[in-house]
Parts: C-alpha cells; structure tokens; sequence
C-alpha cells in the first residue's frame, strides 16, 4: 500500500518523532511504502505534497493537536489512530489498516 | 548554555517506587545543576504532560516530559531503576528518559537531540546498551555524540 502519515503531539519534541520513526520502520518491515510528515516544535517536516496525497491509498492521521494543511487530505480514506498506539504498536496498527483497505 | 546530555544528569540502579518519587528527584537535580530555576514547576509539568496520554513506550521504558517557562537549558535525564516503578493502571517502567524542555529560546538543535534521543529508544540494541551498561559513563558514552548533532 501506498500510506502518507502526519504527526503532531502536544509538545512536539518527543512522540511526534517517536510516531514518524514508528510508522517508517513498522512500514519497510511490512512492505509498505509511507511518507510520514511531522508537525512539531520544528515546524512541517518532510512535508506530504499534494501529488503524494493523490497517490495514496490512506491518510494516517496521528494527531493530539490541530494541525497545518489538513484540507490537503479531504476526500482521501482518513484513519485517525492515538500517537501512542502508533509509538507502542506500529505494525498492528499498519495491519488493522491493511485489512480494512485490501479487502474492500 | 548547558549541554543537552550531560553524564552528571545520568543515574543506574536507582531505588525510586513511585512515579512522584522519580518527578521530584528529576526536577531537584535539574534545580541543583542550575537547569531549572522552580523545582514545583516542573514536577507539575511532568503531571500535566502525562494526563494528556502516558509516556510510556514498550519494554519497560518512559519518556516523561515537560516544557515550562522555569526551564533554563534543554536536558535530558536518564534514570535507570532497579526495580518497576507503576506508571499507569496497566504500565510498569523501569527505564526513564526525561526530558526537560525550555518554554522559549528553544534552539532548533536542542529540539533536534530531543527528537533523536526519543528515536533511538525504538533501537533495540541501543536499549540493551543502556540496559547492561555498568555506570553513568558508560551511558553517557552511548548518548554523548548527540550534543553534537546539527
């Protein structure tokens, strides 16, 4: 699958970087391809482009506070998931979603 | 300014059994390194910070953190206890990364050292390093290079 992931946290130096590594490593062992944007005391990093959004198959939204660009995601299949259960179980979470999305 | 990761901040085989222990501890040895200038509020600020969602992450290890105005130089303190310590209902840790961030003058490379220290609690093997280190320094050695990260 083709997944573009965002993630903020409250104080946007811990969990936020936590999630990104999280999804990145959960989703090479997995086969998946991801792009995952953090939104933290840094500003956006490795920000999602609109032709990234296009091509996605799934938004993974991992966010505690409100966050910049969302407008870019409307109209895309969005799966809001607490960032500590992204941080905690990163594989079962790309799994639950796997499932949803490759039996439709 | 004070480095990030300081060996001086690092201590194993700690006795604390409860997380106000640990939070107290935390923010009396920030106070007397001169890191932070109120002790209550960081404590507060660890409370505060772990009723929005535990900071727990799997095997054992939290990442308590806080961000307040009385914070003076971006630290990390690293407490290796000897025994669990319940950290919520359904979570024990016995490993702690805390990180103390200043509210303002918060520099784009202490935020860097503290994204990158949290990362490399998701590395396995950096995590048994710590786990069989004999002392502070030989922790401090697995962690130092990051006061140097840009």
């Amino acid at each position: 699958m083709k997944i573009v992931a965002v993630c903020a946290c409250p104080t946007g130096v811990a969990h936020t970087y936590l999630a990104k590594r999280s999804l990145e490593k959960a989703a090479e062992k997995l086969g998946h391809q991801i792009k995952v944007e953090a939104q933290g005391a840094l500003g956006i990093e490795n920000e999602i482009s609109l032709q990234e959004v296009r091509e996605a198959d799934v938004v993974i939204l991992a966010v505690e506070v409100g966050i910049a660009k969302r407008d870019r995601f409307e109209g895309k299949p969005i799966v809001n998931i607490p960032i500590q259960t992204v941080v905690k179980s990163p594989e079962t979470v790309l799994k639950k979603i796997e499932e949803k999305f490759l039996s439709r | 300014m004070k480095n990030v990761v300081a060996e001086e901040l690092i201590f194993v085989d700690t006795t604390f059994n409860s997380q106000k222990d640990l939070f107290e501890f935390i923010a009396e040895t920030a106070f007397g390194l001169s890191r932070t200038s109120d002790i209550r509020s960081v404590v507060d600020g660890f409370y505060h910070r772990e009723g929005e969602y535990s900071t727990a992450m799997n095997d054992g290890i939290a990442i308590p953190h806080c961000r307040t105005e009385s914070i003076l130089d971006a630290s990390v303190v690293i407490i290796r206890n000897s025994e669990k310590v319940i950290w919520t209902e359904d979570e024990e840790c016995d490993l702690f990364f805390a990180l103390l961030v200043p509210e303002s003058n918060l520099n784009q490379m202490h935020i860097r050292i503290l994204a990158q220290i949290a990362q490399l609690l998701l590395e396995d093997e950096f995590v048994a390093q710590v786990r069989s280190a004999n002392d502070p320094s030989q922790i401090f050695d697995l962690v130092k290079e990051l006061n140097k990260v840009l």
